[in-house]
């Protein structure tokens, strides 16, 4: 079990493209840790420079406190699982999973011994005689993974592993995997574009955009306090709603007023709000489609706003509703039964609702 | 219910058999000539008593060299060109296709330039210097200017070979124990055996049909490869024996029809490839 640190880690592609932009993190012993972003977001530029496929323009990184910056890849003992796998396609199932082991010349009967025992523990000891182009997309994963397994490297290293499966064996992999990691407890950096499997795999969780790291922080802090508007609408399905308001302080009130609506916001909360950004401030609300009730008639701080379009998706149904311009989703439970063009009022607890600075995109609460 | 076969199918067969006649009566009147014991003249003759004769008259000198020795030089060439020049292409592909460096993308269009010059061309000027440098009568030197000629020609292959795989192969690799180079030989390298096959026979078959860098830098007949050597052939007075001609043709001949049924596979799939670019 090792650990990974970047410090300061730059990456710029000539001319001048910034593909990370200063990282700083700490992976630590045995964590399944995630990079998470939007295509472009310099999450696997992240990845391959931690693997020794990429140099940092600067900055550096460790493996165990050992820095290895200028180190080859071979030299650094992580192993990566690749998008598209990268079986090797000269070479049978067994001849690939052998391969990290007869570069490191270890003798033949270890190399099977392990070959056959990683075999079994992923359940492909039967297709050891083919060739990667006879085996299906789940079994080459499989493969993919038992070579990278093989050697016990001290970091494993993923770059969407499973984006190049079909919808249902993804979500049998993933907790596959999920319950290989933590048997094996080898550190783990897993790069994908999928928050449903950040969150579901992850014990933290990095979201990157733009090549920054916005914010490192368990699931289930990232979905409840995002740092950052991005955040807020990077997890979650559907994502989270934003609807422009201002705060203002009138008559010892604290309001946020939109189109049409003005919510009361407790004493406290207004006081807090009002020493961060003043008596007067453009805010997004951000409000997540599972947190808010749709009421038929008039109600206390409700957002007015009206329907539509339903969509039903059987256990549950996402309600899309319009306050003012701005479309707002609303997941119900079960089933939702509302004509297009009815008049609903937008319920919601305030103590889920999230602030974020219209400038900076930063969270005021 | 049987096929049935459409009469208008018949012109085109009739087109087809005279197309493969046409191009086919060189080579069978090559093959039918060296069986010949008798053949004096360029007339088409079907022999009453076929016989290897003309083999055997090939055992003899001719000019003061056995002709047979034309065609241990012409295998000696070839290969050797062929060697060289797969050899360089697959190192220049490596490093054209894995590094990326100030001047690449002209530096091949001056490979297709140069691919455009013909032989002849830069005949001439080789011969003036190799002279200079007494690298005449070499056949090491011969070896390098034949390779120059066809390098362009492979290295287009070898680096659209190249360029197809993709290069996850080797990182892989890279990250699994190898050294860049090692990924290269170990991952790479085998992938692109067929190409290198492809590279490697054909630029042998284009060494041995070369005729003009070879006439230009031999200057003697018992260093000749075959292709220059079956000029002398023709006597002193026109008289020609045809028979030796055609028996000296056909072994002449039999290298580049293997080579081409063992590549045609492989040939296409080149090509294809550098179409698809």
């Amino acid at each position: 079990m090792s650990t990974v640190r970047l410090e300061n880690v730059t990456k710029i592609f000539p001319p001048n493209v910034v593909a990370v932009n200063n990282a700083n993190f700490k992976v630590e012993k045995g964590e399944f840790f995630v990079l998470l972003g939007p295509s472009g977001c310099g999450k696997t530029t992240t990845l391959r420079m931690i693997a020794g496929l990429e140099r940092p323009t600067y900055g550096k990184i460790y493996i165990n406190e050992q820095d290895v910056t200028d180190l080859p890849p071979r030299l650094r003992d992580v192993a990566m699982v690749f998008q598209t796998w990268a079986l090797y396609p000269h070479m049978k199932v067994y001849d690939n999973i052998a391969f990290p082991l007869r570069l490191r010349k270890v003798p033949r009967s270890e190399i099977d011994r392990k070959v056959r025992e990683v075999a079994k523990l992923l359940r492909i000891d039967d297709l050891l005689d083919r060739y990667p182009k006879q085996l299906s997309g789940g079994q080459q994963q499989r493969v993919a993974l038992a070579r990278a397994l093989v050697r016990s490297p001290r970091v494993w290293l993923m770059d969407e592993p499973l984006s190049n499966l079909d919808a249902l064996l993804r979500v049998q992999m993933r907790a596959e995997l999920k319950r290989l990691q933590k048997e094996l407890k080898i550190t783990t950096i897993y790069v994908t574009h999928d928050q449903v499997e950040a969150m579901s795999m992850a014990d933290r969780i990095a979201v990157m955009n733009k090549g920054r790291i916005l914010q490192i922080a368990p699931p289930k802090e990232i979905y409840e306090k995002p740092r950052t508007k991005f955040v807020g609408g990077f997890v979650g399905t559907p994502p989270m709603n934003f609807i422009p308001v201002t705060f203002v302080v009138e008559n010892d009130k604290y309001l946020l007023k939109g189109e049409g609506f003005s919510i009361e916001l407790p004493k406290e909360l207004g006081e807090y709000l009002r020493e961060k950004v003043g008596d007067r401030a453009e805010l997004d609300l951000g409000v997540r489609p599972e947190h808010i009730r749709i009421s038929t008639s008039e109600e206390p701080n409700a957002i007015p706003a009206t329907v539509y379009i339903v969509e039903p998706l059987g256990t549950e149904t996402i309600v899309n509703v319009k306050v003012g311009e701005t479309l707002v989703k609303i997941k119900v439970i079960g089933e939702a039964l509302f004509e297009p063009s009815t008049r609903v009022w937008l319920v919601f607890d305030i103590n889920k609702i999230h602030l974020f600075d219209t400038k900076t995109e930063e969270a005021v609460i | 219910m049987g096929r049935r076969f459409p009469l208008s199918i018949i012109p085109v067969w009739a087109f087809l058999v005279f197309v493969i006649w046409y191009f086919a009566l060189p080579l069978v009147w090559m093959v039918v000539t060296a069986f010949n014991p008798n053949a004096y003249s360029v007339a088409f003759e079907i022999p009453k008593h076929p016989s290897l004769a003309n083999f055997l008259k090939l055992a003899k000198p001719v000019s003061g060299v056995v002709p047979y020795q034309w065609i241990v030089n012409s295998v000696i060439i070839s290969l050797a060109t062929a060697g060289l020049t797969t050899a360089v292409s697959l190192g220049a592909a490596f490093v054209l296709t894995r590094f990326s460096f100030r001047g690449q993308g002209a530096m091949l269009t001056a490979f297709v330039i140069f691919r455009l010059l013909p032989a002849l061309l830069i005949a001439l000027p080789l011969l003036i210097l190799f002279r200079m440098w007494g690298l005449l009568d070499n056949y090491g030197a011969l070896i390098l200017a034949l390779s120059a000629l066809i390098l362009p020609f492979t290295l287009m292959i070898a680096e659209s070979y190249f360029r197809a795989i993709p290069i996850t192969y080797e990182e892989a690799a890279m990250i699994d124990g190898c050294t860049k180079v090692g990924a290269f030989l170990r991952v790479t390298l085998p992938l692109a055996a067929p190409g290198l096959a492809t590279i490697f026979l054909l630029a042998f078959v284009i060494a041995w049909s070369q005729f003009v860098l070879p006439l230009f830098l031999i200057r003697t007949p018992s260093l000749f490869p075959a292709s220059v050597g079956i000029y002398f052939f023709y006597g002193q007075y026109g008289k020609v024996d045809y028979g030796k001609i055609a028996a000296f043709s056909l072994i002449y001949s039999i290298p580049v029809i293997v080579v081409y049924f063992v590549i045609q596979k492989y040939l296409r799939k080149g090509i294809a490839g550098l179409v698809a670019r």
